[in-house]
């Protein structure tokens, strides 16, 4: 198993003490950037580079690394059962992400995910609290850009959120990296050469 | 309503579709599965460009960018139309000798509407530029534009003139009886109407199957970027020759970095992933060639699902395999341009059953011998 956290708040930090073996990333050092199953990439002082994973904990308001991940929201919040577990196996969600009260209820939520991300029977219970979403009106991907370079916080997570919303359940998610990243950082991520990548096929019917 | 025309699908195409047969006094409905300008008419680059294109598209593209320089008098709105010029850049000998020769191909045909420049034109074009580039062609009334605003704007107009929009209905099953298509949609509503015009983009193909029309579509997930607010440092759309790339600043001062690089999409549920590798490679691409990008962040990366076909030219025209259809879908990345023209060159065929534009080159049967096709494009960044 190759574990995880992301944030180092209480939620992260009760974690972390229960699974001494998982990678914690913590801000400002390194910075969560964008997600794929199984991958998230990380950029700190050196650049970007991804990271393996076979669990995941996110423990840090960043609601669009989930969406990246394909999780499902409902109220704001990742849609989580009682330990945690996002509507994606193996990836979890404490603490912040889904409105814990205080440090301490974080706290406790990081303890119960990070259990049950290690396979050991649940000591407790997980509840999301809904995230009033403002309204909005969908916006073009330059004013999705003009959003995304505003303070990261709880406005610009709800603000990202109320515009996934609006692409209604056949568009589930709000493609995009969770936080800015560095251009040449990721330039420097490039292969030498890339192979062709054709057209996707369909032999799709109607309904 | 008892619609004259339905047309199945809500983006630019659609909606410009519907305008143009609203305006000629006929009643139209537009079917949308998702919401108007759910993909590629809303994510698109928003190229308006007549540049590289293929021969075939030329007089279309011509006759459509004319009608971007007055696109407030169709739709009442700017749709933030800019005139900035395209230009594609030579980034060796070699491939300033491609463009030299492509420009002499489009004048052979009576065209003139691209422009070879040398190294020290190039710079005072792009004084940006990488050093390496040696020339490039340029085509100057073209430009750009926001590409949902536009589809929005479409749509006000259409509805101005009477057609009706229907989301959330995805067409299901349809049938020919007695002369009328027969729809039945996913909200449970049914419709019928003597033509259909099918405008569903990259979900055009499964429509045209429905009506046993295989037609070769694919589809892409063309992935795009907006980089953090620059001082402004270009003003033209600048492609490459050699390689894919389309790359142009907004007002703002954040640059959109497209192309064609591919994530991954489904046509099945309307969801799109990133491929961070080929996004990477779009921004190493993009720094080659404008260094003063070491700077930026990237703020912003997305895909839009576009419909793909073999000879990366559209299928326009009416069906030969069912009376009272009209396809116009599948542009390959880079139908946003031709959307103006577009819309009366499917009301022509819907309700004429003709048009005076040369679309022959786009039937939906061509692809059934295998013809190869000529006039081929330059390398095409997609928008």
């Amino acid at each position: 198993m190759r574990a995880v956290i992301i944030g180092a708040g209480p939620a992260g930090r009760a974690a972390a003490a229960l699974l001494p073996e998982a990678r914690v990333v913590t801000r400002p050092a390194e910075t969560a950037w964008h997600a794929e199953p199984g991958r998230i990439w990380i950029e700190g002082a050196a650049g970007v580079a991804a990271v393996e994973f076979s669990r995941l904990l996110l423990a840090a308001d960043e609601p669009l690394l989930l969406m990246a991940l394909g999780c499902r929201f409902e109220a704001g919040r990742p849609v989580v059962d009682e330990a945690g577990q996002t509507t994606r196996p193996g990836i979890f969600a404490a603490g912040a992400i889904l409105g814990a009260a205080d440090a301490e209820e974080a706290a406790r939520q990081g303890a119960i995910a990070a259990r049950a991300l290690a396979g050991l029977p649940p000591d407790g219970r997980i509840a999301a609290s809904p995230r009033p979403l403002p309204a909005a009106e969908r916006l073009d991907p330059l004013a999705v850009a003009q959003l995304l370079e505003e303070e990261p916080g709880p406005d610009r997570s709800a603000r990202a959120l109320a515009q996934a919303e609006l692409r209604g359940a056949r568009l589930t998610s709000l493609v995009a990296p969770a936080r800015p990243v560095g251009f040449a950082a990721l330039a420097a991520m490039a292969p030498a050469s890339l192979a062709p990548c054709g057209t996707q096929a369909d032999e799709g019917v109607l309904g | 309503m008892s619609p004259d025309v339905i047309v199945i699908g809500g983006g630019l195409h659609g909606m410009s579709a519907a305008l143009h047969i609203a305006r000629r006094g006929r009643r139209v409905l537009v079917l949308e599965k998702d919401r108007v300008a759910a993909h590629a008419s809303s994510y698109s680059a928003g190229g308006v460009r007549t540049l590289g294109r293929h021969l075939a598209e030329v007089p279309l593209a011509v006759e459509s960018l004319a009608l971007w320089h007055r696109i407030a008098d169709l739709v009442g709105d700017d749709c933030d139309f800019h005139e900035t010029g395209h230009i594609k850049v030579a980034e060796t000998p070699g491939e300033l000798a491609e463009l030299e020769a492509r420009a002499a191909t489009l004048r052979a045909a009576g065209w003139d509407h691209e422009e070879v420049v040398d190294q020290a034109e190039l710079r005072r074009i792009l004084p940006a530029i990488a050093p390496h580039a040696v020339g490039g062609l340029i085509a100057r009334r073209n430009g750009f534009a926001r590409p949902y605003r536009t589809t929005m704007a479409f749509r006000r107009a259409a509805e101005a003139a009477g057609a009706v929009i229907r989301e959330g209905a995805g067409v299901v099953g349809l049938e020919r009886r007695g002369g009328q298509w027969e729809l039945r949609c996913t909200d449970g509503s049914a419709h019928a109407a003597p033509v259909l015009v099918n405008t569903a983009g990259a979900w055009g193909a499964r429509l045209a199957r429905s009506v046993g029309e295989e037609i070769p579509l694919g589809f892409s997930a063309l992935m795009m970027i907006y980089t953090s607010a620059l001082p402004p440092f270009v003003t033209p759309v600048v492609g490459l020759t050699g390689r894919p790339l389309s790359f142009k600043q907004a007002a703002s001062g954040h640059v959109m970095i497209g192309g064609g690089h591919k994530g991954i999409g489904d046509l099945d549920t309307g969801e799109v992933a990133l491929d961070v590798e080929r996004l990477a490679f779009s921004a190493r691409t993009a720094l080659d060639v404008f260094p003063i990008l070491k700077e930026a962040r990237l703020v912003h990366a997305w895909a839009g699902i576009e419909g793909m076909l073999p000879d990366e030219i559209p299928v326009i025209g009416l069906s030969r395999a069912v009376p009272g259809l009209v396809h116009a879908f599948g542009f390959c990345g880079h139908g946003f341009e031709l959307g103006p023209v577009m819309g009366g060159i499917v009301a022509q065929l819907a309700l004429d059953g003709a048009t005076n534009m040369p679309i022959a080159p786009f039937a939906p049967d061509r692809f059934g011998a295998g013809v190869a096709s000529d006039g081929a494009a330059l390398l095409q960044p997609a928008g």
